[in-house]
């Protein structure tokens, strides 16, 4: 388990403010209406001596460089090509920008989960550009990955098919509310945050569970 | 398969340079060139062969060679493919010392305008540097925006202190400006083996940190790349490249911004330990090029290298732009 103080003020003026948080089990979610603070705190704690060089974030923003090639991406992260990219094997000498944009997603999460040396993954918005078959191939991968997994995002229907996940709800700046993910989605903090009340509903002969939504 | 695209380059540079020797008032062949090599006596040809010829190629290869790296460098640390040292405001700001001294009579080759030019320069990296941190601005933007303003500033005050020359310190000042290699100052190409052993030191020191950047900054902080470290640096190496090259030619646009452009599409490489060497190679064969064609054109007229380059530069500007879409 480990136990950390994350409190920044940054450049912009933004106060990110989360007192303590335990970080216990191995896939932490970051949940927040938009403008809360996720990509920052997924920021700050990479930096935050806790992670310090032990931990890689993959931002959201796709800031990299279109002209590599997907064989140099792995060289520079020094690592092989993952399992589940197997398929990418015969256009490892083609530029990112020959790729659309989901599949280009898809690489990157893969290569930054099997990072060869960092421990802690952080990844913002990864089912960004993603099919429903790799979001929900991509939520069987992260419950095996051996991996310190921390993610953010608002796809809040995708965020509970990970069931065990540890999760911190997040608004204006600071945590207002932690707990496992199903808890924490259905409480009245939730509620507050987003202006709209959730509940995940299991239907048993479905494989993927349910966000119900009212407002 | 990139040693034969190297070979051939090489070879390219080779003959270039060659030919550089042979050509120009007098012309000479081959052949007639490996007898003046092999003569130990110095007649009148062989002192313009050596003392010259043979400065104007080594100070046309290092001058194009330190342009090309500081291009890479500047594009792959702001993220922008068109940057390069002189769009980020060291021109201006070249351009700025070397007219105001020629204005206030310091016209010693390398004492006046070339020195002024170079503390300009230097003068720009403090200036940005210490903009950033008083307003802390953060982001490569910034820092592009920066070196633009300051650029387009200085540039004004130019055209203020020119009006104030008279006809012939404006001739002086557009001669050290437009950037050609006609001068005895060619013999000061030494100079320029500074800001290239410069860029070596900093090959070594963050090759694999600029890899990293091409993932992302985001990414390439939380992998422990130094940033701000690295634009400070950038912008030193950018600031000693343009400085010394204004002491041996004058101001010259272009070869920065294509020759890493040309490099990595020529070789189909991103990561900078490839591209280190060979960006320097192509550096100095595109001014090379842009030399042996003004010594070419010219007849009684020398014409400017500098604005030769830009000749060829803007269609393969604009055919880059077009190959992207």
């Amino acid at each position: 388990m480990l136990r950390f103080k994350l409190s920044e003020t940054l450049s912009s003026g933004f106060q990110l403010n989360s007192g303590e948080i335990c970080f216990e089990r191995d896939i932490l979610i970051l949940l927040g209406p938009n403008g809360s603070g996720k990509s920052t705190f997924l920021r700050a704690l990479s930096t935050h001596e806790a992670f310090s060089g032990n931990s890689v974030l993959m931002s959201s923003d796709l800031d990299f460089s279109d002209s590599l090639y997907l064989s140099e991406i792995l060289e520079v992260l020094k690592m092989e090509l993952p399992v589940p990219l197997l398929e990418f094997k015969n256009s490892l000498q083609r530029p990112i920008y020959s790729f659309s944009s989901g599949q280009v997603q898809r690489f990157l999460v893969y290569c930054y989960l099997n990072h060869p040396t960092r421990e802690f993954v952080f990844l913002d918005e990864p089912t960004n550009f993603l099919d429903p078959k790799f979001k929900y191939d991509l939520v069987s991968y992260l419950k095996a990955c051996p991996k310190r997994i921390v993610i953010a995002t608002h796809d809040i229907s995708w965020a509970i098919q990970l069931t065990k996940a540890q999760s911190l709800l997040l608004n204006s700046g600071k945590t207002v509310h932690q707990g496992p993910i199903h808890q924490l989605v259905e409480s009245l903090e939730m509620q507050k945050a987003f202006q709209m009340s959730f509940t995940v509903e299991d239907n048993k002969e479905e494989q993927f569970l349910n966000l119900k939504v009212s407002t | 398969m990139k040693i034969t695209k190297d070979l051939f380059l090489f070879l390219i540079l080779i003959s270039i340079s060659l030919l550089k020797l042979c050509l120009g008032e007098i012309n000479l062949s081959l052949s007639e060139l490996i007898l003046l090599l092999q003569q130990e006596a110095t007649s009148g040809i062989s002192q313009i062969v050596f003392e010259i010829r043979l400065p104007r190629m080594l100070a046309v290869i290092l001058t194009g060679s330190c342009l090309g790296i500081s291009g890479l460098y500047f594009q792959s640390v702001l993220k922008n493919p068109l940057a390069e040292p002189f769009t980020m405001g060291f021109s201006g700001a070249a351009a700025l010392g070397i007219t105001s001294a020629i204005s206030l009579g310091f016209t010693d080759a390398f004492w006046g305008p070339s020195l002024v030019g170079l503390i300009a320069c230097l003068f720009v990296v403090f200036l940005t540097l210490k903009t950033r941190k008083l307003f802390s601005l953060q982001g490569h933007l910034s820092l592009i925006l920066m070196g633009l303003a300051i650029g387009f500033f200085c540039s004004s005050i130019v055209i203020l202190v020119q009006s104030l020359l008279n006809p012939n310190e404006l001739f002086q000042s557009f001669q050290w400006l437009v950037g050609s290699f006609d001068s005895f100052r060619n013999s000061y190409w030494p100079l320029l083996l500074i800001p290239l052993g410069f860029s070596y030191v900093f090959h070594k020191m963050h090759a694999s940190h600029l890899d990293k950047l091409l993932l992302g900054s985001v990414t390439a902080k939380s992998l422990n790349v130094p940033l701000q470290k690295i634009e400070r640096n950038t912008l030193f190496l950018g600031a000693l490249v343009c400085g010394f090259s204004v002491y041996v030619s004058g101001i010259i646009a272009f070869v920065g911004l294509a020759a890493p452009h040309m490099t990595k599409q020529y070789y189909k490489v991103n990561l900078h330990n490839q591209l280190y060497w060979r960006v320097i190679l192509m550096g100095a064969i595109v001014l090379s090029a842009a030399d042996l064609l003004s010594v070419i054109l010219s007849n009684n007229q020398s014409i400017p290298t500098g604005g030769i380059v830009s000749l060829i530069g803007a269609p393969f500007l604009i055919l880059l732009l077009m190959r992207k879409r």
